[in-house]
């Protein structure tokens, strides 16, 4: 129930993004609740992300944000992970619950498939969350994305 | 410098896990080997989003990689430790990925022991934290069997942060 809860929210945000796409900022947003039965203080979530060239360009990195949308819970901080080719990168969003997003992480190993997370700190609660998934070509110009809403896979959700 | 004192620390955790292992809570060693040289996060206090990053290889008759991290760094109020196992190859129902945060920094406890069910093979083992600042921390890790019996692990750094 959940996974397709998730799925309908990576669906419904996808086309969201390409309906509002306006330039080079094109990016494609999914939101879900992570732990939402509250119980799970570690649970993750893991997608994957392919990346190609769409006629835009090669795939130089893979760009991501998360924002916790939900209210501070002292202790309680929800991250996203971007893995491939062992390289790895992790931001957490620090002030949740304030509209703003993490700071922007990239790694950069080239078209192909890159894993995805959405972790949390190890307090039980579940968290409503947002996060920004793009590829970028080398001058940073949007290119071809595949992610959960594209069919793409939706590996874990707990 | 670092990356060697690293790899080296690595290197004895994993003996001493190979010799000495004898249950669960065993498997745990301070990766911060000699004493006086504990792994640091973020050294230079900059980088919110550091990750060290390492992988692991399981060998024959392995069930699962566990691990868990310590913070031994002074609690800081929204600055906590993390780490997260990956697996590439888990077969389709198991979980890909696990993560564990020591809640509690500077306290001398654990977190909870992250697992991964994927065999034998190649797991990924990263550290993270949740914002600015240094941190020095432990981890312990281990390939282990259906009975939790420690298996064999070797363990190469890829990233240092």
């Amino acid at each position: 129930m959940k996974n397709e809860s998730l799925k309908k929210g990576f669906i419904t945000a996808l086309i969201l993004a390409v309906i509002g796409y306006a330039g080079h900022a094109l990016a494609h947003t999914a939101a879900a609740t992570l732990d939402p039965g509250g119980n799970n203080p570690n649970a993750t979530d893991l997608v994957q992300v392919t990346c190609y060239d769409d006629g835009d360009g090669p795939t130089d990195h893979l760009y991501v944000q998360i924002q916790d949308n939900s209210p501070p819970v002292p202790g309680l901080f929800v991250s996203a992970q971007i893995f491939k080719d062992g390289q790895m990168a992790n931001t957490t969003d620090a002030s949740p619950g304030d509209a703003s997003a993490s700071n922007p992480i990239m790694v950069g190993t080239g078209n192909g498939l890159y894993w995805l997370s959405v972790t949390k700190t190890n307090v039980a609660g579940p968290r409503n969350f947002t996060v920004t998934y793009h590829c970028q070509t080398s001058s940073d110009v949007h290119t071809g994305t595949c992610g959960p809403g594209d069919g793409c896979g939706i590996l874990q959700v707990q | 410098m670092k990356n060697l004192s690293f790899k080296s620390a690595f290197i004895a955790v994993s003996i001493s896990v190979a010799l000495g292992y004898a249950g669960l809570a065993s498997a745990y060693y301070s990766a911060g080997v000699p004493p006086d040289q504990p792994l640091v996060l973020d050294p230079g206090g900059n980088n919110a989003n550091a990750t060290d990053l390492a992988v692991v290889t399981c060998g024959s008759g392995t069930d699962h990689f566990s691990a868990a991290v310590q913070d031994l760094s002074p609690p800081v109020s929204g600055l906590l430790v993390s780490l997260h196992i990956l697996s590439e190859n888990a077969s389709a129902g198991v979980n890909y990925m696990a993560t564990a945060t020591d809640g509690v920094s500077g306290n001398g406890g654990w977190s909870d022991i992250a697992s991964v069910y994927a065999g034998p093979g190649t797991y990924y083992l990263s550290v993270v934290k949740t914002n600015v600042g240094s941190r020095n921390f432990a981890v312990g890790w281990d390939c282990r069997d259906v009975n939790n019996n420690s298996m064999g692990t070797t363990i190469n750094v890829l990233q240092m942060q």
